[in-house]
């Protein structure tokens, strides 16, 4: 398997195998960070699209700093924020019912759980303010740390550190209600 | 699923699949691209340094060789008269043998400065430092314990506490960082070997990259550095545009690392009257003392990792008396994460708990550890001075409280 800096060179050099090799290694994650961010699935998939078809046009400009995986998710990032911009969608839109779900997990029982999860937490998150929904996206998904993410939002790490507690405070209290509703139901 | 226990774990594994039809979109769209733009660049426009190199067809197909060699070999060179093999290690190894260093350099402004390093054996830190800078007025001497700086236009001396004029002139490190950054970054160190006028025949290691374009020249025999230009450079705080001369184990001259304070010199020890300035400082009204610390701490972290000099400036007030490359070389020493062109940064921080000491009446004295990127520790205590200014409670970094220790 080519590396990626390998891979990198290739689409520089004007192969476009390259660029869809980078595509099809890391498509996945990204359309699942891209949801989790712009919850909406189709938004999601224009943002991965948009990401690759911007990185063919300006290949010559691109420079690979640090590890590839991070530097798409962030543009993935970068995307979505765009198109949330515009489009200002604040809503929760459920994921498909027919979504295919990806997991390490082997059992049809935990992809079905997994499945359940992913609808839920994609409801949730929809419901956490865009900047607090980032932050923890990129801090768990991306695995970014609170000063790249401070960057990206172009705003200070105390900033990042509250909306990093606040969203998480959000969610776990928006998950726990969800239990507790569950649990009465 | 327990909601509040594993709710970042449900973000780091949500995770769907692509459908076949972005898989077409993005295929069909990228080829678009790909075939409505020309060509992409060539080596030659991708690196330009190699402009210089390929002048002539006979050098056009040895520096063909180079690249595949260097291709094949990473960073090594075989020398292409005989059988003898080099490495940047080689030259790595060579600069952390020696026992002082005498260089003669210049600046971006074309002025002159010589500088003497007595490196640490142990350590490789350059732990005395004498530089003499005749066009800006200025002669420095920095020991570990403390720096002075004397302003011979104004007879002023000033004294700092421990180094802080380090300088980035760490030689080994230069080569050193040429040598992972080549590793670990698409730049392009091109290893030649050529003949100039004021060296002779050399080894050059010609570097370019994001922030750096430079040239470096190292001895076939010894393999040492000869000297060093830099082409191009974006980098805040950086003074030296070449090193010209480098003489090794010269014996230092007596008291040449004891600064003599001249008779009638006005002394200006560290400044501590900007500690309440209210322009320098961080609001943390409302928060506990431990809380207020690790916010500003983190802050001062995260513009270390930026090299967002400015930002260092608010949070320490005694920084803004330093230069651009005395703040850099004195972040460098007290946070034993150097670099030469590009700041990695420190990989983690650990801040531990506030207290007092009574020898410290400026502010509470904060513990704190430092990873680096190569995964050494250090520890450092940070003094962080209260403040209630105009009805706000603010606070601000004083600076260190004793040395950095490197931990094992």
């Amino acid at each position: 398997m080519q590396s990626d800096r390998a891979l990198v060179r290739k689409f520089k050099r004007g192969d476009a195998e390259g660029l869809l090799a980078i595509y099809q290694r890391y498509k996945d994650y990204l359309l699942s960070v891209a949801l989790a961010l712009v919850c909406d699935r189709g938004r999601a998939e224009d943002a991965v699209h948009d990401v690759f078809v911007s990185l063919a046009e300006k290949r010559q400009d691109f420079h690979l700093r640090g590890n590839l995986k991070a530097c798409l998710a962030v543009a993935v990032a970068n995307r979505t924020r765009d198109i949330l911009r515009r489009q200002r969608v604040r809503t929760a839109a459920p994921l498909e019912a027919d979504a295919e779900i990806a997991s390490n997990t082997a059992t049809p029982e935990q992809v079905a759980l997994l499945s359940e999860q992913c609808r839920r937490l994609a409801a949730v998150l929809a419901r956490l303010p865009e900047a607090q929904r980032e932050v923890l996206v990129l801090r768990h998904k991306c695995d970014l740390p609170l000063r790249e993410i401070a960057k990206i939002q172009q705003t200070g790490i105390s900033t990042v550190h509250a909306r990093y507690q606040y969203g998480l405070d959000t969610l776990r209290a928006l998950m726990n209600g969800e239990l507790d509703d569950e649990t009465r139901g | 699923m327990r909601p509040a226990d594993n709710v970042t774990r449900a973000i780091s594994q949500f995770e769907v699949k692509a459908p076949a039809r972005l898989d077409r979109r993005v295929r069909e769209d990228v080829c678009r691209a790909f075939n409505d733009l020309a060509p992409g660049p060539s080596a030659a426009a991708l690196r330009p340094g190699w402009r210089v190199i390929v002048s002539s067809r006979i050098v056009q197909l040895a520096a063909a060789a180079v690249i595949v060699v260097v291709l094949l070999l990473g960073l090594h060179m075989w020398d292409l008269l005989g059988t003898q093999a080099y490495a940047v290690e080689d030259t790595v190894a060579a600069l952390r043998k020696i026992e002082t260093a005498h260089a003669f350099c210049t600046d971006w402004q074309g002025r002159r400065f010589e500088m003497w390093i007595q490196p640490n054996p142990a350590t490789g830190r350059n732990d005395f430092i004498s530089l003499v800078e005749p066009e800006r007025n200025s002669i420095a001497v920095s020991t570990p314990q403390v720096s002075y700086i004397h302003d011979t236009r104004q007879n002023s001396v000033r004294f700092i506490r421990g180094q802080v004029i380090t300088s980035g002139l760490n030689l080994a490190s230069i080569i050193e960082s040429l040598a992972e950054r080549a590793d670990k970054k698409e730049d392009a160190v091109v290893i030649t070997r050529k003949t100039t006028d004021r060296y002779g025949e050399v080894i050059a290691l010609h570097y370019t990259g994001a922030v750096y374009e430079r040239e470096a020249w190292i001895d076939p025999k010894t393999k040492l550095l000869l000297g060093l230009a830099n082409i191009r450079c974006s980098n805040p705080g950086e003074v030296t545009k070449s090193i010209d001369e480098i003489r090794y184990n010269e014996p230092v001259p007596d008291q040449l690392f004891h600064f003599q304070c001249p008779d009638n010199a006005e002394i200006r020890p560290e400044q501590w009257g900007d500690l309440d300035n209210p322009k320098y400082g961080i609001d943390v009204e409302g928060m506990s003392e431990q809380q207020a610390c690790v916010s500003v701490l983190a802050d001062l972290f995260e513009a270390i990792n930026a090299t967002d000099l400015d930002r260092m400036r608010k949070l320490i007030p005694i920084a803004g008396q330093l230069s651009d490359r005395e703040l850099v070389a004195a972040v460098q020493q007290v946070t034993g994460v150097s670099w030469e062109d590009k700041n990695p940064g420190v990989a983690g921080y650990e801040i531990g708990s506030s207290y007092r000491d009574k020898a410290c009446p400026v502010g509470v004295l904060v513990p704190c550890v430092i990873t680096d990127h190569n995964g050494r520790r250090f520890e450092i205590t940070f003094i962080v001075r209260f403040r209630q200014i105009d009805a706000r409670r603010t606070c601000v970094v004083v600076y260190t409280w004793g040395g950095t220790k490197t931990l094992d």
